[in-house]
């Protein structure tokens, strides 16, 4: 066998695989050298970066990826961390921080560059300085990491950042994200009225620290009630239509906001009648009711208005010329005969219905003057009520019997009755009942002669039941000595029971 | 000796198959993401990118299995400390290194291939593909007991032997003798044919000493079975010979080629790994050391 054309044909195929070694070797890798020794293409916004001569721009011989070399570039960041600011100032605490930790690269061109540790919604957002509060934290990133809420310094700092990628550059204040609803009016802090999670009520905002505190029924009303809506301009653009007015109102008068039903006729301050606690609600204390034709005087002076101006209009006329326009007469009318026509203030004064001004020195004046004991006596004693009608009992104050017994009992049964000597007070004096100086001798026919004269009384006028009633007999005694003696020497009287 | 060899073999492919069986079926999740997406699983990606704890540690433990590749061609050349052993069992400890490196090393990238370190893993996947053809064409070579390729004469004289004893000691009658004859089949010149008829013989090889035994067992039905299977045996071993002793120098020939494409890939494969290893290293890569 011939070997020559065996090994020749060797030779050619070690040339030809040492070829094709050679451009798989060499030729291939140049092909593809731009940046392919590297363990996978750079994310978008690094793929400047591709290339074998470009690792050490993000890579530290020997010592892999530096935060140092990452915010070479990144100076936005590196001085948000220098400030001590931010998330990243947080997250690069420790000396083995790594900005790979959260930004691995070489996962692809469509990588977006960020890990969130715990998945993007677990994200503490303390940690970027900006706590989520309230409504914000059911917010997606994006709602507010938007391209056009990042400030401009980000901007004019880091021309070539993908706005619509990036986390940093969105304002701390409100106004950096949320419109001024205010137009200017009122402070750049909205969180000095506003909370975070809702726009109302306004839990921070005290009226009592404005120039005018709210106070009574002005508490309850809206807002708008007083602050009234703006157009706004057009070059707000469509959605938006009005804004309150929390500036330039004025409030030094009531009538700045309310209407004077009045019409001035009790002059432009209202507060000297009314308050805050409610239109008919009148500080009474504060009214004037001297410049009236009914000054309020004594008690009146206390009486709540609505009890006179009941028909709730104080500009409705009040019949005040007698006291019983709003009076009530007690007396059922009984004085009307008399010459002042019963006029309340002969008896009674502003001062309270009791006590009466009517004294003994009235009373003299009166078909019964009192005296003796019954100028003791309280008015009450007399003047029971002892009359009645709708509205109820009252009191007497007319008689037209004025004898004793009209008032008083007939302690002896009526056997005076019949006498020529009917008045109470021809045995018994004005100011006791007791009998004083009864002139036996002179007023009965039965004189008291010899030892019957140093008898006692109730020797003879002994008391004498009838029907269970006892009483004294003073007419029944008889005559005749063994009427009331016994037929003895000496005689004594007779002893009765009783 | 040969068994406790073979044990330790097993146990070797248990524990490279097993190992690399248990980590994808753990990663298999994360090997299925895209690679915008692997960071984003983050304790998997820390485990199993080609540079997480996972990962790089089968990278390196895959990468020095392939250098270990090395030690047969330096046991072949008889470089000092490596002279002992057979050539047979460094080649499978060499086929054993061959495979579970590249399978190791293919979760070491976490199946993302680029840049120019893909050059080495495709070289690397080039090898242990070439490699499985190799061990092909190294049994098509009769061997001894050692490894060591059999002379022609050698060849000659093992044939020679299982005639004797197929006439002899096995008393094959004239039938079964026309059978056994049969059996090598017929064999042109070396060629694309040949070759052919080779690889097909060869892919049929395990049933074919059962299909003889048929044959003989219908010729000569009163001949005990352990008889037969005995018949079959050697008439196989003496048709391998003759097909191998007929086709040795193409297969030669053939091998040599081989070498030349296994040879130089393999070495491709290396120094772009040691690259790799290099530019890692200056990147500031580290496992846990």
């Amino acid at each position: 066998m011939n070997r020559h054309p065996a090994r020749a044909q060797l030779r050619g195929i070690r040339s030809l695989t040492l070829a094709l070694a050679t451009w798989w070797i060499v030729v291939l890798p140049a092909q593809v050298v731009h940046g392919q020794i590297s363990p996978g293409d750079l994310a978008q916004p690094h793929a400047g970066l591709e290339g074998i001569t470009n690792c050490t721009k993000c890579h530290e011989l020997g010592r892999g990826p530096s935060p140092g070399k990452c915010l070479s570039c990144h100076a936005n960041v590196k001085q948000r961390i220098d400030q001590q600011r931010g998330f990243h100032h947080t997250a690069m605490q420790g000396d083995d921080a790594q900005c790979g930790d959260c930004h691995a690269d070489h996962a692809g061109r469509d990588f977006a560059l960020i890990r969130w540790p715990g998945g993007e919604a677990a994200f503490d957002h303390t940690r970027a300085g900006f706590d989520l509060q309230g409504r914000h934290a059911r917010l997606q990133c994006r709602d507010c990491h938007r391209a056009e809420l990042i400030h401009d310094n980000l901007r004019s700092a880091q021309r070539d950042i993908d706005l619509d990628r990036t986390y940093l550059g969105l304002p701390r204040d409100c106004l950096g994200c949320h419109q001024d609803e205010h137009r200017q009016q009122l402070s750049i802090n909205c969180t000095e009225c506003h909370g975070a999670e809702s726009w109302k009520p306004t839990t921070g905002f005290d009226h009592d620290r404005t120039a005018f505190r709210l106070t009574g029924t002005h508490e309850p009303v809206q807002c708008a009630g007083c602050h009234p809506a703006l157009a706004v301009s057009q070059a707000e653009g469509a959605g938006h239509t009005s804004y309150a007015q929390y500036i330039g109102l004025r409030y030094e008068n009531c009538s700045s906001c309310h209407k004077d039903p009045h019409r001035e006729r009790f002059g432009g301050n209202c507060r000297s009648c009314h308050d805050t606690g409610g239109w008919k609600r009148i500080t009474t204390a504060e009214v004037d009711h001297a410049r009236t034709d009914f000054p309020l005087l004594g008690r009146h002076a206390h009486v709540p208005c609505k009890d006179c101006h009941t028909s709730g209009s104080y500009l409705q006329p009040v019949a005040f010329a007698l006291c019983t326009d709003c009076h009530r007469d007690q007396h059922r009318g009984q004085f009307a005969l008399r010459t002042d026509g019963g006029m309340c203030e002969s008896c009674h004064s502003v001062q309270g219905f009791k006590p009466a001004t009517f004294g003994m020195a009235e009373h003299a004046q009166t078909k019964f003057a009192l005296v003796a004991a019954h100028s003791a006596q309280s008015c009450l004693a007399c003047h029971e009520p002892t009359l009645s009608d709708d509205l109820g009992p009252y009191r007497r104050y007319t008689f037209e019997d004025r004898r004793c017994v009209a008032c008083h009992d007939d302690t002896h049964h009526a056997q005076f009755a019949s006498d020529p000597v009917k008045v109470c007070t021809d045995c018994h004096g004005g100011d006791s009942w007791r009998v004083r100086d009864f002139d036996h001798d002179r007023r009965t026919t039965y004189p008291l002669e010899g030892a019957h004269q140093k008898v006692a009384c109730q020797a003879c006028h002994k008391p004498t039941v009838t029907d269970g009633d006892s009483f004294v007999t003073y007419r029944a005694v008889g005559r005749r000595c063994e009427s009331c003696h016994e037929g003895t020497t000496p005689p004594r009287l007779v002893k009765t029971k009783g | 000796m040969r068994y406790p060899f073979r044990a330790i073999m097993t146990v070797l492919y248990v524990a490279g198959f097993s190992t690399a069986a248990y980590f994808a079926w753990q990663a298999a999740g994360y090997y299925g993401l895209a690679l915008a997406e692997r960071p984003l699983a983050t304790e998997m990606h820390k485990l199993y990118k080609p540079g997480g704890l996972v990962g790089h540690g089968l990278g390196i433990v895959g990468g020095t299995m392939v250098l270990a590749l090395f030690l047969y061609p330096a046991r072949k050349r008889r470089l000092p400390g490596l002279r002992w052993g057979t050539m047979s069992r460094w080649l499978t400890v060499h086929i054993w290194f061959g495979i579970t490196g590249p399978v190791l090393i293919t979760l070491h990238t976490a199946l993302k291939f680029g840049g120019i370190v893909s050059i080495s893993y495709f070289s690397m996947m080039a090898v242990m593909l070439s490699g499985f053809f190799g061990r092909y064409l190294y049994s098509m070579i009769p061997r001894g007991p050692g490894g060591d390729a059999l002379s022609r004469k050698q060849i000659d004289e093992l044939v020679a032997h299982l005639g004797e004893t197929l006439a002899g000691r096995d008393q094959t009658t004239s039938e079964i003798a026309r059978l056994t004859d049969r059996y090598a089949g017929q064999l042109g010149q070396p060629g694309i044919i040949t070759w052919g008829r080779i690889l097909a013989f060869d892919l049929t090889r395990p049933i074919r000493p059962w299909l003889l035994g048929r044959s003989i067992h219908r010729v000569a039905p009163d001949l005990p079975r352990t008889a037969v299977q005995k018949i079959s045996k050697r008439t196989h071993q003496r048709a391998m010979l003759v097909r191998r002793r007929r086709m040795l120098d193409s297969v030669n020939r053939v091998f040599d080629l081989w070498h030349v494409v296994h040879k130089p890939f393999a070495y491709v494969a290396v120094i772009i790994m040691f690259l790799h290893i290099a530019v890692a290293l200056l990147m500031g890569s580290r496992w846990v050391f």
